[in-house]
């Protein structure tokens, strides 16, 4: 009898254990996974057009308009390289580019091009900073975009270090993680992006790859273009017209 | 219950049989005693763990939120699902021209054939989110040379077939104009239809 | 605030180090948790008799350590908060998640040993003490106070597993440390997989450094006698490991200079420019070459021994400012080059705020307190074998 009792009680706690430990360790992924999943595709790509782009700055300004960006800290920027006959290589980045660029100093006859680069997050198909988010708090959605949530992020800047584009910073305001979301809401709700659309010469593009008759796609298929920093094997979708070697 | 079962035991152990049999239980109870008892810390250790332990699970499962989990790929999409949502449910501040021009005809119908054509209206006067309020102000930018400039200044770095100015003032000069005092680029250009 | 300086081209978001003081602060923390833990192993599994007087030591401060490693975390998370989460939600493809699982297992075989170390002492102390004194050793004691042949000898076996099952977690624990640095493939400062080896190297330098001059301070400041033997076998392994650790580092550097890649340029300008004193000055100059030279001195010739522990301690206190630059170089060097691999930015810590360098010096004084607290309770050293010796 007292022998039963024990068994039972050894019983109980084994099964109290072991039912405790799979619900908590298993229950919250696959019961969602089914609702919510879809393969990563990528679906969606931006093109950055850098023998159009005229350096006017006003995507920065959208950007940080549309995403209340915090002063000082940039989801998107615009570089200029102003590349001398001797080789040397020159790039200024005043604010950002936001408030636009002012003549150079140089001798013209010494420069042998100069042109504008804009930057954003490449919301890579690999993407480093979501390998080693420990938390579980950045992304890539269902439908390819790089995404952090904001309720997750313990601020441990580790994305930050990962990212070979700097596309991330700390937000000062939340102390999470912040970087462009190449404006997931208005995607969601059918509209481009804030860049997109202020852009007054189409250096930005964006859309669906698999929207044969986009823009993006017939770009895709006429132009060839160049990714950043290749070699890291994140698989930017960010893609440049007119890369030149210099740009990292 | 408990009672009961104790006094049917003595009972029963009253014969002799049962007699050995309680010597060699007993045996055995001293040794699972001894036993016992070098393991007692190790085992009052092992239960202090095992409530800690489970005391961080039952946090756990009551902490996670209920949507957090892998969302088709460990390695890229495990998170928590809401957050998609939440963030997609932000709302648009730049509104679009077509928009504005719902309210704004002239101007619209102005930029329509010109060479400001490709240009939305946001791109000068800033975000639709300031005119919420219907303040005019706020939306208004001015028609100063350094606005126009922001774009159309000569740089190096600009694509070469992009109309561009070197000064405002060699430009006024180049139309065989003088540079009267409060002059600015929309004196001769409509800012919706310059050219 | 100091002003940054920056030269060069930087993008926008690199102006500031992400990685402050703090995360300088942690690997070296952990970095003598395993170097202490690392000599309490000789003794208990490798049978090293000198070790013996600082054997329990080298556990407790091994312990002290532990309990503030993670402190410079919290004091660096944007949301101290959620630190938890690291745990609830860990993501395994990231080198950080595992840190909260590796350390607690690791915390929980240091204390396990400790305690079944001190078992006979908390017993032994529950038994002669009363009142409040007597509730306390009792609950250390998880309120079992059997201390016969049968569960000590238990007992001892356990520790011996323990310090055997230690010595690979605790070499786990700090290699992790430089492998959350080494598998960043966007920064080629720290990219390498030389950099784990490293950090296990300099962290156990850095253990036996601390661990010699808090002996030696200890036996200064109180009636604890000193035992040359086990110093001197302590400056003997010092000196082996260092001699690893340096050639690691020096190998590390050479094949940087001579692969000279892409990045090396900006890289090179960084440490010349940014680092020219913590890097060439004292961690490859000073602190490495003097003790390499000294602790040969002190282990293979002949000297007095006042002469022998004077130049080993001098030894010991440059490794640990070596270690120290090291955990500097590494990872503030690491953010003071613009990903646009074409400028510099600079980082000086502030002195006060949460980050700042008091901050960090009461952080690190914590656990001495915590080792002096402990020795109020349980005696750190056994002044009783010490005077049978
Ligand atoms: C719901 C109708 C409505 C919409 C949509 C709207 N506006 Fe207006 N806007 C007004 C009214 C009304 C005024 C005030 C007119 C006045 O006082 O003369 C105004 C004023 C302005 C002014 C200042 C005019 C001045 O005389 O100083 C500007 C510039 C302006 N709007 C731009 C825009 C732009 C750009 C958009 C699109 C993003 C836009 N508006 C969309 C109704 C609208
Ligand atoms: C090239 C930049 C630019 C664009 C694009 C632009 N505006 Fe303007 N807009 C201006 C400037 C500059 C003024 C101020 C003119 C002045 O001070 O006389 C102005 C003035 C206005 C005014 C005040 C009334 C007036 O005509 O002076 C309204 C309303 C207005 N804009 C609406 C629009 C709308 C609607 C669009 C989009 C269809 C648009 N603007 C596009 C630059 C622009
Ligand atoms: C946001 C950038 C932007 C701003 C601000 C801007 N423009 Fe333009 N402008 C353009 C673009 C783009 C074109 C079309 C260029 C082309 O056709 O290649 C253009 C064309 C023009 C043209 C016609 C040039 C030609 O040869 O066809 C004139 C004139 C002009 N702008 C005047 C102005 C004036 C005046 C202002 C200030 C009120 C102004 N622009 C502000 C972008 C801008
Ligand atoms: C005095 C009147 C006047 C003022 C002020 C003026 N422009 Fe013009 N602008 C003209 C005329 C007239 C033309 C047409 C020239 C032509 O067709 O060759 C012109 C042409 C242009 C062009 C096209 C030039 C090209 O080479 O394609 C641009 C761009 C332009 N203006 C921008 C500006 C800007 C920006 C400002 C203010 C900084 C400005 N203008 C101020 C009268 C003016």
């Amino acid at each position: 009898m007292k022998h039963d009792r024990r068994e039972f009680i050894k019983k109980a706690g084994w099964t109290f254990i072991g039912s405790g430990l799979y619900i908590n360790l298993f229950s919250a992924g696959p019961a969602l996974a089914g609702s919510r999943s879809s393969a990563l595709k990528n679906l969606y790509a931006f093109i950055v057009n850098t023998e159009t782009c005229i350096g006017c700055g006003k995507c920065a300004a959208a950007c940080r308009a549309e995403n209340s960006v915090p002063d000082g800290n940039y989801r998107t920027w615009i570089e200029r390289y102003t590349i001398m006959h001797s080789g040397s290589v020159e790039v200024d980045s005043p604010h950002g580019g936001e408030k636009g660029f002012t003549p150079l100093s140089f001798n013209p006859a010494d420069i042998r091009k100069s042109f504008f680069v804009p930057k954003l997050c490449n919301h890579c198909k690999k993407p480093n900073c979501v390998q080693v988010c420990p938390v579980g708090a950045t992304y890539v959605s269902p439908e390819g975009f790089v995404l952090v949530d904001e309720k997750r992020c313990v601020g441990c800047s580790y994305c930050m270090q990962a990212c070979p584009y700097s596309a991330r910073f700390m937000n000062p305001v939340t102390h999470t993680a912040d970087k462009c979301t190449w404006c997931y809401h208005r995607i969601r709700q059918g509209k481009t992006t804030a860049c997109v659309q202020v852009c007054p010469v189409g250096a930005r593009l964006f859309g669906r790859v698999d929207d044969t008759d986009g823009p993006v796609a017939q770009l895709l298929k006429a132009k060839r273009l160049q990714v950043l920093k290749p070699e890291t094997g994140n698989e930017p979708m960010v893609l440049y017209v007119g890369l030149d070697k210099e740009v990292h | 219950m408990i009672f009961d079962n104790a006094t049917r035991q003595t009972n029963q152990n009253n014969t002799p049989a049962a007699y050995t049999k309680r010597q060699t239980y007993r045996t055995r109870h001293e040794e699972e005693a001894s036993f016992m008892k070098a393991y007692d810390h190790i085992i009052r250790f092992a239960l202090l763990i095992t409530a800690v332990i489970a005391g961080f699970f039952i946090i756990r499962a009551r902490l996670v939120p209920e949507s957090f989990g892998v969302q088709g790929s460990y390695s890229y999409a495990f998170y928590r699902a809401d957050s998609a949502d939440e963030q997609a449910a932000l709302p648009a501040v730049h509104q679009g021209s077509a928009h504005c021009s719902a309210c704004h005809a002239p101007q619209a119908s102005l930029r329509q054939t010109n060479a400001h054509a490709g240009l939305e209206c946001e791109t000068c006067h800033g975000s639709f989110k300031a005119h919420n309020n219907n303040t005019k102000e706020r939306m208004a930018v001015s028609g100063s040379v350094d606005a126009c400039m922001l774009c159309h200044a000569a740089l190096t770095a600009r694509p070469a077939q992009f109309p561009q100015i070197d000064s405002f003032s060699a430009h006024v000069a180049q139309q065989n104009e003088t540079l009267l005092p409060g002059m600015t680029c929309v004196t001769c250009h409509d800012p919706h239809a310059p050219m | 605030m100091h002003d940054i300086v920056t030269s060069g081209f930087l993008f926008p978001n690199d102006l500031h180090a992400h990685w402050s003081l703090m995360i300088v602060l942690y690997p070296y923390i952990t970095g003598l948790v395993a170097g202490a833990f690392i000599v309490s192993s000789l003794y208990h599994v490798f049978g090293i008799k000198e070790l013996k007087p600082v054997a329990r030591f080298s556990l407790v401060a091994a312990f002290a350590f532990l309990m503030f490693a993670c402190t410079p975390l919290l004091f660096h998370l944007g949301h101290p908060e959620r630190a938890l989460n690291i745990m609830f939600t860990p993501k395994f493809t990231s080198a950080m998640s595992g840190f909260g699982y590796i350390y607690n297992f690791y915390l929980l075989i240091v204390l396990l040993e400790i305690w079944f170390v001190y078992r006979p002492e908390i017993i032994r102390r529950a038994r002669e003490t009363q009142g409040p004194l007597k509730a306390l050793y009792w609950c250390l004691a998880l309120g079992s106070l059997n201390d016969d042949e049968a569960s000590l000898g238990l007992d001892r076996k356990i520790i011996s597993v323990l310090a055997a099952v230690g010595i690979p977690s605790a070499c786990i624990l700090h290699g992790y440390v430089g492998f959350l640095f080494g598998s960043l493939k966007s920064n080629p400062w720290w990219s390498s997989p030389l950099m784990p080896v490293i950090f296990l190297l300099s962290a156990i330098v850095s253990g036996i450094s601390i661990l010699i001059v808090c002996y030696w301070l200890v036996c200064r400041f109180s009636d604890l006698k000193l035992d040359t033997g086990c110093l001197t076998a302590m400056f003997k392994y010092l000196w082996g490991f260092f001699i690893l650790d340096v050639s690691m580092e020096g190998l590390e550097l050479l094949t940087h200079i001579y692969e000279a890649h892409e990045e090396w340029h900006i890289v090179s300008l960084m440490l010349s420019e940014r680092l020219g004193f913590s890097f060439y000055t004292l961690q490859l100059g000073i602190c490495s070459v003097i003790p390499l030279i000294a602790l040969g001195f002190v282990v293979l010739k002949k000297m007095q021994d006042a002469t022998r522990i004077r130049l080993g301690l001098i030894c010991s206190v440059l490794i640990l400012v070596q270690v120290l630059a090291m955990r500097w170089n590494v990872i503030v060097g690491g953010q003071l080059f613009s990903k646009s691999l074409r400028g510099l930015t600079s980082y000086t810590p502030t002195i006060l705020g949460r980050e700042g360098l008091l901050a960090a010096l009461v952080l690190f004084m914590m656990p001495f307190v915590v080792m002096y607290v402990f020795n109020l309770i349980l005696p750190l050293f056994n002044k009783e074998a010490e005077s049978q010796q």
